[in-house]
Protein backbone atom coordinates (compact mmCIF):
# COMPACT_ATOMS: atom_id res chain seq x y z
CA UNK A 1 0.00 0.00 0.00
CA UNK A 2 1.36 3.42 -0.88
CA UNK A 3 1.77 6.35 1.50
CA UNK A 4 -1.36 8.16 0.34
CA UNK A 5 -3.43 4.99 0.73
CA UNK A 6 -2.09 4.48 4.23
CA UNK A 7 -2.78 8.10 5.19
CA UNK A 8 -6.28 7.78 3.74
CA UNK A 9 -6.94 4.77 5.96
CA UNK A 10 -5.42 6.26 9.07
CA UNK A 11 -7.16 9.64 8.70
CA UNK A 12 -10.42 8.79 10.54
CA UNK A 13 -8.55 7.32 13.51
CA UNK A 14 -6.05 10.19 13.61
CA UNK A 15 -8.90 12.69 13.59
CA UNK A 16 -10.58 10.97 16.51
CA UNK A 17 -7.30 10.97 18.46
CA UNK A 18 -6.84 14.64 17.63
CA UNK A 19 -10.28 15.51 19.06
CA UNK A 20 -9.67 13.57 22.28
CA UNK A 21 -6.22 15.13 22.74
CA UNK A 22 -7.65 18.61 22.14
CA UNK A 23 -10.35 17.95 24.74
CA UNK A 24 -7.72 16.74 27.18
CA UNK A 25 -5.53 19.80 26.60
CA UNK A 26 -8.40 22.26 27.03
CA UNK A 27 -9.36 20.64 30.35
CA UNK A 28 -5.77 20.59 31.60
CA UNK A 29 -4.62 24.02 30.45
CA UNK A 30 -7.81 25.90 31.39
CA UNK A 31 -8.17 24.01 34.69
CA UNK A 32 -11.79 23.14 33.93
CA UNK A 33 -13.43 21.74 37.09
CA UNK A 34 -14.19 18.05 36.88
CA UNK A 35 -17.91 18.50 37.70
CA UNK A 36 -18.22 20.94 34.76
CA UNK A 37 -16.33 18.91 32.14
CA UNK A 38 -14.15 15.93 33.05
CA UNK A 39 -11.06 15.28 30.94
CA UNK A 40 -11.02 12.13 28.75
CA UNK A 41 -8.31 10.64 30.94
CA UNK A 42 -10.52 11.05 34.02
CA UNK A 43 -13.44 9.43 32.23
CA UNK A 44 -11.33 6.47 31.15
CA UNK A 45 -9.97 6.00 34.63
CA UNK A 46 -13.49 6.13 36.04
CA UNK A 47 -14.66 3.56 33.48
CA UNK A 48 -11.93 1.23 34.66
CA UNK A 49 -12.44 1.73 38.39
CA UNK A 50 -16.24 1.82 38.41
CA UNK A 51 -16.88 -0.93 35.86
CA UNK A 52 -18.43 -3.11 38.57
CA UNK A 53 -21.08 -0.39 39.04
CA UNK A 54 -21.50 0.29 35.32
CA UNK A 55 -21.73 -3.33 34.16
CA UNK A 56 -25.14 -4.37 35.58
CA UNK A 57 -26.69 -1.10 34.36
CA UNK A 58 -25.14 -1.63 30.93
CA UNK A 59 -26.66 -5.10 30.69
CA UNK A 60 -30.11 -3.77 31.63
CA UNK A 61 -29.97 -1.05 28.96
CA UNK A 62 -28.59 -3.50 26.41
CA UNK A 63 -31.47 -5.87 27.07
CA UNK A 64 -34.07 -3.10 26.67
CA UNK A 65 -32.32 -1.92 23.52
CA UNK A 66 -32.20 -5.34 21.88
CA UNK A 67 -35.74 -6.40 22.84
CA UNK A 68 -37.08 -3.05 21.67
CA UNK A 69 -35.05 -3.23 18.47
CA UNK A 70 -36.21 -6.73 17.54
CA UNK A 71 -39.87 -6.00 18.30
CA UNK A 72 -39.73 -2.56 16.67
CA UNK A 73 -38.15 -4.03 13.52
CA UNK A 74 -40.82 -6.73 13.35
CA UNK A 75 -43.61 -4.18 13.78
CA UNK A 76 -41.99 -1.98 11.13
CA UNK A 77 -41.57 -4.80 8.64
CA UNK A 78 -45.10 -6.16 9.09
CA UNK A 79 -46.52 -2.66 8.61
CA UNK A 80 -44.36 -2.29 5.49
CA UNK A 81 -45.80 -5.54 4.12
CA UNK A 82 -49.35 -4.34 4.75
CA UNK A 83 -48.55 -1.02 3.07
CA UNK A 84 -46.87 -2.66 0.10
CA UNK A 85 -49.73 -5.06 -0.55
CA UNK A 86 -52.76 -2.88 0.12
CA UNK A 87 -53.30 0.61 -1.15
CA UNK A 88 -56.15 1.28 1.30
CA UNK A 89 -54.02 0.19 4.26
CA UNK A 90 -51.26 2.45 2.98
CA UNK A 91 -53.59 5.44 2.87
CA UNK A 92 -55.03 4.65 6.30
CA UNK A 93 -51.78 3.87 8.09
CA UNK A 94 -49.21 6.25 6.65
CA UNK A 95 -50.60 9.46 8.21
CA UNK A 96 -50.79 7.74 11.61
CA UNK A 97 -47.27 6.37 11.28
CA UNK A 98 -45.89 9.80 10.42
CA UNK A 99 -47.92 11.42 13.20
CA UNK A 100 -46.53 8.92 15.70
CA UNK A 101 -43.06 10.33 15.05
CA UNK A 102 -44.17 13.90 15.72
CA UNK A 103 -45.30 12.94 19.24
CA UNK A 104 -42.54 13.90 21.73
CA UNK A 105 -41.48 10.59 23.27
CA UNK A 106 -40.33 12.19 26.50
CA UNK A 107 -43.80 13.66 26.98
CA UNK A 108 -45.69 10.39 26.62
CA UNK A 109 -43.14 8.11 28.27
CA UNK A 110 -44.64 8.70 31.76
CA UNK A 111 -47.94 7.37 30.39
CA UNK A 112 -46.21 4.13 29.42
CA UNK A 113 -45.19 3.63 33.03
CA UNK A 114 -48.82 4.06 33.96
CA UNK A 115 -49.87 1.53 31.32
CA UNK A 116 -47.05 -1.02 31.36
CA UNK A 117 -45.72 -0.85 34.92
CA UNK A 118 -42.27 -0.08 36.17
CA UNK A 119 -40.21 -2.90 34.63
CA UNK A 120 -38.59 -3.32 31.25
CA UNK A 121 -41.77 -2.84 29.16
CA UNK A 122 -42.27 0.95 29.19
CA UNK A 123 -38.65 1.32 28.02
CA UNK A 124 -39.16 -1.32 25.34
CA UNK A 125 -42.30 0.45 24.11
CA UNK A 126 -40.47 3.79 23.76
CA UNK A 127 -37.73 1.93 21.85
CA UNK A 128 -40.27 0.24 19.57
CA UNK A 129 -41.81 3.63 18.81
CA UNK A 130 -38.46 4.99 17.69
CA UNK A 131 -37.24 1.90 15.84
CA UNK A 132 -40.26 0.92 13.76
CA UNK A 133 -40.41 4.19 11.82
CA UNK A 134 -37.21 4.04 9.74
CA UNK A 135 -37.82 0.31 9.20
CA UNK A 136 -41.38 0.76 7.91
CA UNK A 137 -40.45 3.66 5.62
CA UNK A 138 -37.39 2.05 4.01
CA UNK A 139 -38.92 -1.45 3.80
CA UNK A 140 -42.13 -0.18 2.20
CA UNK A 141 -40.08 1.72 -0.40
CA UNK A 142 -38.04 -1.37 -1.17
CA UNK A 143 -41.08 -3.62 -1.44
CA UNK A 144 -43.07 -1.17 -3.58
CA UNK A 145 -40.49 0.02 -6.08
CA UNK A 146 -39.90 -3.09 -8.14
CA UNK A 147 -39.24 -2.82 -11.89
CA UNK A 148 -42.55 -2.92 -13.77
CA UNK A 149 -41.04 -5.17 -16.46
CA UNK A 150 -39.89 -7.65 -13.86
CA UNK A 151 -43.39 -7.94 -12.45
CA UNK A 152 -44.75 -8.32 -16.00
CA UNK A 153 -42.20 -11.05 -16.64
CA UNK A 154 -43.38 -12.99 -13.60
CA UNK A 155 -47.03 -12.44 -14.48
CA UNK A 156 -46.34 -13.82 -17.96
CA UNK A 157 -45.53 -17.20 -16.43
CA UNK A 158 -48.42 -16.97 -13.92
CA UNK A 159 -46.16 -16.74 -10.87
CA UNK A 160 -48.15 -16.76 -7.63
CA UNK A 161 -47.87 -13.86 -5.15
CA UNK A 162 -45.73 -15.90 -2.74
CA UNK A 163 -43.20 -16.65 -5.50
CA UNK A 164 -43.11 -13.00 -6.52
CA UNK A 165 -42.51 -12.06 -2.89
CA UNK A 166 -39.81 -14.60 -2.16
CA UNK A 167 -37.94 -14.49 -5.44
CA UNK A 168 -38.16 -10.80 -6.29
CA UNK A 169 -39.78 -8.39 -3.85
CA UNK A 170 -38.06 -9.52 -0.65
CA UNK A 171 -34.50 -9.75 -2.01
CA UNK A 172 -35.09 -6.51 -3.89
CA UNK A 173 -36.17 -4.81 -0.64
CA UNK A 174 -33.40 -6.30 1.52
CA UNK A 175 -30.83 -3.52 1.06
CA UNK A 176 -33.44 -0.93 2.02
CA UNK A 177 -34.70 -3.01 4.94
CA UNK A 178 -31.13 -3.26 6.19
CA UNK A 179 -30.64 0.50 5.82
CA UNK A 180 -33.73 0.99 8.00
CA UNK A 181 -32.39 -1.50 10.56
CA UNK A 182 -29.08 0.37 10.70
CA UNK A 183 -30.86 3.62 11.55
CA UNK A 184 -33.16 1.70 13.90
CA UNK A 185 -30.40 0.11 15.97
CA UNK A 186 -28.86 3.48 16.89
CA UNK A 187 -32.30 4.89 17.71
CA UNK A 188 -32.94 1.83 19.89
CA UNK A 189 -30.20 2.88 22.30
CA UNK A 190 -31.72 6.37 22.52
CA UNK A 191 -35.18 4.87 23.08
CA UNK A 192 -34.05 2.71 25.98
CA UNK A 193 -32.36 5.66 27.70
CA UNK A 194 -35.37 7.95 27.19
CA UNK A 195 -37.53 5.23 28.73
CA UNK A 196 -35.23 4.97 31.73
CA UNK A 197 -35.06 8.72 32.04
CA UNK A 198 -38.71 8.92 32.99
CA UNK A 199 -38.75 6.28 35.66
CA UNK A 200 -36.30 3.49 36.37
CA UNK A 201 -34.15 2.12 39.16
CA UNK A 202 -31.56 0.55 36.89
CA UNK A 203 -29.98 1.04 33.49
CA UNK A 204 -27.46 3.56 32.16
CA UNK A 205 -30.14 6.24 31.75
CA UNK A 206 -30.99 5.87 35.42
CA UNK A 207 -27.28 5.94 36.31
CA UNK A 208 -26.78 9.23 34.40
CA UNK A 209 -29.64 10.89 36.30
CA UNK A 210 -28.28 9.56 39.57
CA UNK A 211 -24.73 10.76 38.80
CA UNK A 212 -25.98 14.21 37.73
CA UNK A 213 -27.90 14.58 41.01
CA UNK A 214 -24.65 13.87 42.89
CA UNK A 215 -22.69 16.31 40.65
CA UNK A 216 -20.64 13.23 39.69
CA UNK A 217 -20.16 14.42 36.12
CA UNK A 218 -17.34 11.93 35.52
CA UNK A 219 -19.64 8.96 36.18
CA UNK A 220 -22.27 10.58 33.95
CA UNK A 221 -19.73 10.88 31.12
CA UNK A 222 -18.50 7.34 31.73
CA UNK A 223 -22.09 6.09 31.32
CA UNK A 224 -22.51 8.15 28.14
CA UNK A 225 -19.25 6.69 26.81
CA UNK A 226 -20.61 3.18 27.35
CA UNK A 227 -23.84 4.14 25.56
CA UNK A 228 -21.91 5.57 22.62
CA UNK A 229 -19.76 2.45 22.43
CA UNK A 230 -22.90 0.30 22.56
CA UNK A 231 -24.51 2.26 19.74
CA UNK A 232 -21.41 2.15 17.55
CA UNK A 233 -20.81 -1.58 18.09
CA UNK A 234 -24.45 -2.45 17.37
CA UNK A 235 -24.40 -0.27 14.25
CA UNK A 236 -21.21 -1.89 12.97
CA UNK A 237 -22.72 -5.30 13.70
CA UNK A 238 -25.75 -4.45 11.57
CA UNK A 239 -23.46 -3.13 8.85
CA UNK A 240 -21.47 -6.36 8.73
CA UNK A 241 -24.66 -8.44 8.79
CA UNK A 242 -25.99 -6.36 5.88
CA UNK A 243 -22.88 -6.96 3.80
CA UNK A 244 -23.13 -10.68 4.45
CA UNK A 245 -26.80 -10.90 3.49
CA UNK A 246 -26.60 -8.65 0.41
CA UNK A 247 -23.19 -9.27 -1.17
CA UNK A 248 -24.41 -7.94 -4.53
CA UNK A 249 -24.66 -4.48 -2.99
CA UNK A 250 -20.94 -4.28 -2.42
CA UNK A 251 -20.25 -2.13 -5.45
CA UNK A 252 -20.40 1.38 -4.11
CA UNK A 253 -20.53 4.41 -6.33
CA UNK A 254 -18.32 7.05 -4.87
CA UNK A 255 -16.77 9.53 -7.23
CA UNK A 256 -15.31 12.56 -5.47
CA UNK A 257 -15.68 14.47 -8.74
CA UNK A 258 -19.47 14.20 -8.66
CA UNK B 1 -55.37 -0.34 -45.91
CA UNK B 2 -55.35 -3.94 -47.00
CA UNK B 3 -53.60 -6.84 -45.48
CA UNK B 4 -51.30 -8.65 -47.85
CA UNK B 5 -51.23 -12.06 -46.25
CA UNK B 6 -54.34 -12.09 -44.12
CA UNK B 7 -55.02 -15.74 -43.29
CA UNK B 8 -58.50 -17.03 -43.87
CA UNK B 9 -60.50 -17.01 -40.63
CA UNK B 10 -62.41 -20.05 -41.83
CA UNK B 11 -59.25 -21.96 -42.58
CA UNK B 12 -57.34 -24.30 -40.35
CA UNK B 13 -56.77 -22.33 -37.18
CA UNK B 14 -53.80 -24.46 -36.30
CA UNK B 15 -51.79 -22.94 -39.12
CA UNK B 16 -51.84 -19.58 -37.29
CA UNK B 17 -50.56 -19.68 -33.75
CA UNK B 18 -51.49 -16.09 -32.93
CA UNK B 19 -54.75 -14.64 -34.24
CA UNK B 20 -55.31 -10.95 -33.48
CA UNK B 21 -58.79 -9.73 -34.40
CA UNK B 22 -60.05 -6.14 -34.23
CA UNK B 23 -58.08 -5.09 -31.16
CA UNK B 24 -58.77 -1.70 -29.61
CA UNK B 25 -56.98 -0.42 -26.51
CA UNK B 26 -58.05 2.79 -24.84
CA UNK B 27 -56.47 4.60 -21.90
CA UNK B 28 -59.11 7.05 -20.79
CA UNK B 29 -59.72 9.20 -23.89
CA UNK B 30 -56.50 8.16 -25.59
CA UNK B 31 -56.90 5.40 -28.16
CA UNK B 32 -53.55 3.60 -28.24
CA UNK B 33 -54.55 0.90 -30.69
CA UNK B 34 -57.54 0.50 -32.98
CA UNK B 35 -58.90 -1.99 -35.53
CA UNK B 36 -55.78 -4.08 -35.33
CA UNK B 37 -56.03 -7.41 -37.05
CA UNK B 38 -53.10 -9.64 -37.88
CA UNK B 39 -51.72 -13.09 -37.29
CA UNK B 40 -48.52 -15.02 -36.74
CA UNK B 41 -48.06 -18.45 -38.28
CA UNK B 42 -46.93 -21.55 -36.43
CA UNK B 43 -43.25 -21.18 -37.23
CA UNK B 44 -43.25 -17.60 -38.38
CA UNK B 45 -41.05 -14.68 -37.30
CA UNK B 46 -43.16 -11.54 -37.49
CA UNK B 47 -41.95 -8.02 -36.65
CA UNK B 48 -44.08 -5.08 -35.64
CA UNK B 49 -42.44 -2.01 -37.13
CA UNK B 50 -43.54 1.57 -36.66
CA UNK B 51 -42.84 5.00 -35.27
CA UNK B 52 -42.81 5.39 -31.51
CA UNK B 53 -46.26 5.73 -30.01
CA UNK B 54 -47.88 3.43 -32.57
CA UNK B 55 -48.90 0.92 -29.93
CA UNK B 56 -46.45 -1.87 -30.82
CA UNK B 57 -45.62 -2.58 -27.21
CA UNK B 58 -49.28 -2.28 -26.25
CA UNK B 59 -50.18 -4.90 -28.84
CA UNK B 60 -47.43 -7.22 -27.59
CA UNK B 61 -48.75 -6.90 -24.03
CA UNK B 62 -52.27 -7.67 -25.21
CA UNK B 63 -51.03 -10.79 -27.01
CA UNK B 64 -49.12 -11.90 -23.91
CA UNK B 65 -52.09 -11.37 -21.60
CA UNK B 66 -50.46 -8.55 -19.64
CA UNK B 67 -53.03 -6.04 -20.85
CA UNK B 68 -56.74 -6.50 -21.50
CA UNK B 69 -57.98 -4.94 -24.76
CA UNK B 70 -61.06 -2.70 -24.73
CA UNK B 71 -62.32 -4.54 -27.80
CA UNK B 72 -61.38 -7.45 -30.00
CA UNK B 73 -59.93 -10.86 -29.35
CA UNK B 74 -56.64 -12.72 -29.40
CA UNK B 75 -56.46 -16.49 -29.88
CA UNK B 76 -53.29 -18.38 -29.09
CA UNK B 77 -53.13 -21.77 -30.81
CA UNK B 78 -56.91 -21.81 -30.95
CA UNK B 79 -57.39 -21.03 -27.23
CA UNK B 80 -57.71 -17.88 -25.17
CA UNK B 81 -54.80 -15.75 -24.00
CA UNK B 82 -55.60 -16.59 -20.38
CA UNK B 83 -55.41 -20.33 -21.09
CA UNK B 84 -52.12 -19.81 -22.89
CA UNK B 85 -50.70 -17.80 -20.01
CA UNK B 86 -51.81 -20.44 -17.51
CA UNK B 87 -50.00 -23.18 -19.42
CA UNK B 88 -46.95 -20.89 -19.62
CA UNK B 89 -46.97 -20.51 -23.39
CA UNK B 90 -45.25 -17.10 -23.47
CA UNK B 91 -41.56 -16.32 -23.37
CA UNK B 92 -41.05 -12.57 -22.94
CA UNK B 93 -37.94 -10.49 -23.60
CA UNK B 94 -38.03 -6.76 -22.84
CA UNK B 95 -35.82 -3.85 -23.84
CA UNK B 96 -34.13 -3.94 -20.44
CA UNK B 97 -32.73 -7.32 -19.52
CA UNK B 98 -34.22 -6.90 -16.00
CA UNK B 99 -31.86 -9.45 -14.50
CA UNK B 100 -31.90 -9.89 -10.72
CA UNK B 101 -28.68 -8.35 -9.32
CA UNK B 102 -28.55 -10.90 -6.48
CA UNK B 103 -28.51 -13.90 -8.80
CA UNK B 104 -25.63 -14.90 -11.01
CA UNK B 105 -26.14 -15.52 -14.70
CA UNK B 106 -27.08 -19.14 -14.15
CA UNK B 107 -29.59 -18.22 -11.44
CA UNK B 108 -31.09 -15.56 -13.67
CA UNK B 109 -31.53 -17.82 -16.67
CA UNK B 110 -33.22 -20.35 -14.40
CA UNK B 111 -35.62 -17.89 -12.74
CA UNK B 112 -38.75 -18.44 -14.83
CA UNK B 113 -38.24 -22.17 -15.27
CA UNK B 114 -37.82 -22.40 -11.51
CA UNK B 115 -41.09 -20.57 -10.88
CA UNK B 116 -42.95 -22.89 -13.23
CA UNK B 117 -41.20 -25.90 -11.75
CA UNK B 118 -41.67 -29.54 -12.73
CA UNK B 119 -40.58 -30.49 -16.22
CA UNK B 120 -40.01 -26.85 -17.18
CA UNK B 121 -36.79 -26.82 -15.15
CA UNK B 122 -34.41 -28.61 -17.47
CA UNK B 123 -30.77 -27.90 -16.63
CA UNK B 124 -29.55 -29.59 -19.80
CA UNK B 125 -31.69 -27.31 -21.91
CA UNK B 126 -30.44 -24.21 -20.09
CA UNK B 127 -26.83 -25.36 -20.58
CA UNK B 128 -27.47 -25.87 -24.27
CA UNK B 129 -29.08 -22.44 -24.72
CA UNK B 130 -26.35 -20.75 -22.68
CA UNK B 131 -23.75 -22.25 -24.97
CA UNK B 132 -25.75 -21.41 -28.09
CA UNK B 133 -25.88 -17.68 -27.25
CA UNK B 134 -22.18 -17.71 -26.34
CA UNK B 135 -22.40 -17.28 -22.59
CA UNK B 136 -20.76 -20.55 -21.60
CA UNK B 137 -18.15 -19.89 -18.91
CA UNK B 138 -19.98 -16.85 -17.53
CA UNK B 139 -22.57 -18.81 -15.52
CA UNK B 140 -21.13 -17.67 -12.19
CA UNK B 141 -20.86 -13.99 -13.15
CA UNK B 142 -23.24 -11.45 -11.64
CA UNK B 143 -25.19 -9.00 -13.85
CA UNK B 144 -23.02 -6.09 -12.65
CA UNK B 145 -20.06 -7.86 -14.23
CA UNK B 146 -21.74 -8.42 -17.62
CA UNK B 147 -21.99 -6.15 -20.67
CA UNK B 148 -25.35 -4.97 -22.00
CA UNK B 149 -25.24 -7.50 -24.83
CA UNK B 150 -24.45 -10.37 -22.46
CA UNK B 151 -27.30 -9.39 -20.17
CA UNK B 152 -29.71 -9.36 -23.09
CA UNK B 153 -28.48 -12.79 -24.21
CA UNK B 154 -29.12 -14.02 -20.68
CA UNK B 155 -32.65 -12.59 -20.92
CA UNK B 156 -33.18 -14.56 -24.14
CA UNK B 157 -31.99 -17.78 -22.48
CA UNK B 158 -34.29 -17.05 -19.52
CA UNK B 159 -37.26 -16.61 -21.89
CA UNK B 160 -36.54 -19.84 -23.76
CA UNK B 161 -35.42 -21.93 -20.78
CA UNK B 162 -38.87 -23.38 -20.14
CA UNK B 163 -39.54 -24.01 -23.84
CA UNK B 164 -42.50 -21.63 -24.31
CA UNK B 165 -44.70 -22.08 -27.35
CA UNK B 166 -44.59 -18.40 -28.34
CA UNK B 167 -41.75 -15.87 -28.12
CA UNK B 168 -42.71 -12.23 -27.53
CA UNK B 169 -39.92 -9.67 -27.78
CA UNK B 170 -40.22 -5.95 -27.09
CA UNK B 171 -37.32 -4.05 -28.69
CA UNK B 172 -34.85 -6.43 -27.05
CA UNK B 173 -31.81 -4.93 -28.79
CA UNK B 174 -32.83 -1.27 -28.84
CA UNK B 175 -30.58 -0.26 -25.95
CA UNK B 176 -27.48 -1.93 -27.43
CA UNK B 177 -24.79 -0.50 -29.68
CA UNK B 178 -25.05 -1.18 -33.43
CA UNK B 179 -22.34 -3.86 -33.60
CA UNK B 180 -23.74 -5.82 -30.67
CA UNK B 181 -27.22 -5.49 -32.13
CA UNK B 182 -26.09 -6.99 -35.45
CA UNK B 183 -24.39 -9.84 -33.68
CA UNK B 184 -27.35 -10.61 -31.41
CA UNK B 185 -29.66 -10.65 -34.42
CA UNK B 186 -27.69 -13.62 -35.76
CA UNK B 187 -27.59 -15.21 -32.31
CA UNK B 188 -31.37 -14.90 -32.03
CA UNK B 189 -31.95 -16.56 -35.43
CA UNK B 190 -29.62 -19.40 -34.44
CA UNK B 191 -31.52 -19.99 -31.23
CA UNK B 192 -34.92 -19.70 -32.88
CA UNK B 193 -34.26 -21.92 -35.93
CA UNK B 194 -37.86 -21.55 -37.02
CA UNK B 195 -39.09 -23.69 -34.19
CA UNK B 196 -41.77 -21.40 -32.77
CA UNK B 197 -43.71 -18.27 -33.62
CA UNK B 198 -42.04 -14.98 -32.72
CA UNK B 199 -43.66 -11.57 -32.40
CA UNK B 200 -40.87 -9.01 -32.40
CA UNK B 201 -41.37 -5.29 -31.73
CA UNK B 202 -38.79 -2.95 -33.22
CA UNK B 203 -38.31 0.52 -34.63
CA UNK B 204 -35.31 -0.55 -36.67
CA UNK B 205 -36.04 -1.17 -40.35
CA UNK B 206 -32.85 -3.19 -40.85
CA UNK B 207 -33.53 -5.35 -37.83
CA UNK B 208 -37.09 -6.09 -38.95
CA UNK B 209 -35.96 -6.93 -42.49
CA UNK B 210 -33.10 -9.13 -41.36
CA UNK B 211 -34.97 -11.19 -38.79
CA UNK B 212 -38.49 -11.55 -40.11
CA UNK B 213 -40.58 -13.69 -42.41
CA UNK B 214 -43.10 -10.89 -42.43
CA UNK B 215 -43.08 -7.27 -41.24
CA UNK B 216 -46.25 -5.57 -40.05
CA UNK B 217 -45.89 -1.81 -40.47
CA UNK B 218 -48.00 0.25 -38.09
CA UNK B 219 -49.13 3.88 -37.98
CA UNK B 220 -49.41 5.96 -34.83
CA UNK B 221 -52.23 7.73 -32.96
CA UNK B 222 -54.15 5.51 -32.92
CA UNK B 223 -51.96 2.51 -33.66
CA UNK B 224 -53.16 0.58 -36.71
CA UNK B 225 -51.81 -1.89 -39.21
CA UNK B 226 -50.76 0.01 -42.32
CA UNK B 227 -49.35 -2.83 -44.38
CA UNK B 228 -47.98 -6.34 -44.08
CA UNK B 229 -44.79 -6.99 -46.00
CA UNK B 230 -43.53 -10.52 -46.61
CA UNK B 231 -39.73 -10.78 -46.55
CA UNK B 232 -38.75 -13.31 -49.24
CA UNK B 233 -35.07 -13.45 -48.24
CA UNK B 234 -33.63 -16.98 -47.96
CA UNK B 235 -32.73 -18.63 -44.66
CA UNK B 236 -30.46 -19.33 -42.87
CA UNK B 237 -29.47 -15.67 -42.78
CA UNK B 238 -26.18 -14.14 -41.69
CA UNK B 239 -25.16 -10.50 -41.50
CA UNK B 240 -23.70 -10.78 -45.03
CA UNK B 241 -27.29 -10.73 -46.23
CA UNK B 242 -27.38 -7.04 -45.36
CA UNK B 243 -24.88 -6.32 -48.16
CA UNK B 244 -27.11 -7.77 -50.86
CA UNK B 245 -29.32 -5.99 -53.35
CA UNK B 246 -32.38 -7.99 -52.30
CA UNK B 247 -31.97 -6.85 -48.70
CA UNK B 248 -31.62 -3.27 -49.86
CA UNK B 249 -34.85 -3.59 -51.88
CA UNK B 250 -36.71 -4.84 -48.83
CA UNK B 251 -35.46 -2.06 -46.55
CA UNK B 252 -36.27 0.53 -49.21
CA UNK B 253 -39.84 -0.73 -49.39
CA UNK B 254 -40.13 -0.70 -45.60
CA UNK B 255 -38.66 2.78 -45.35
CA UNK B 256 -41.23 4.11 -47.80
CA UNK B 257 -44.00 2.56 -45.73
CA UNK B 258 -42.62 4.07 -42.54
CA UNK B 259 -42.57 7.50 -44.22
CA UNK B 260 -46.17 6.94 -45.17
CA UNK B 261 -47.00 5.82 -41.63
CA UNK B 262 -45.56 9.03 -40.26
CA UNK B 263 -47.46 11.11 -42.82
CA UNK B 264 -50.72 9.37 -41.89
CA UNK B 265 -50.04 10.10 -38.22
CA UNK B 266 -49.30 13.75 -39.04
CA UNK B 267 -52.55 14.15 -41.00
CA UNK B 268 -54.60 12.66 -38.21
CA UNK B 269 -53.04 14.99 -35.68
CA UNK B 270 -53.84 17.97 -37.90
CA UNK B 271 -57.39 16.71 -38.51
Amino acid sequence: MNVIGLARRAAPILFLIFCVVAWQLICTIAHVRTYVLPAPSAILLRLYHSWSILEPHTLVTLEETLVGFVLGSLVGFVLALLIAYNRLVEEMLYPLIVASQAVPKLAIAPLFILWFGFGIWPKVVVTILLVFFPVVVTSAEGLLWVDRNLIDLLRSVSANPLQVFLKVRLPHALPQVLAGLKIGITLAVVGAVVGEWVGADKGLGYLIIFADSQLDTTLSFASITVLVAMGVVLFLGMDVLGRLITPWQRVRVQDPGL
Amino acid sequence: MKNVSQPSWQGDRRTSDIEIEGIRVQYGRLVALDHTTMSVGAREFVSLLGPSGCGKTTLLKVVGGLLRPSQGSVRIQGGSVEEARKRRAFGFVFQDATLLPWRNLRGNTKLLAEIIGGKALDDGRIDELTELVGLKGFEKSYPSELSGGMKQRAAIVRALAFDPQVLLMDEPFAALDALTRDHLGEVLLNVWRGQKPVLFVTHSIEEAAFLSDRVVVMTARPGRVLEEVPIPLPRPRTNHLKETREFFEVTRQLRRLIDQAQRVAGEEVRA
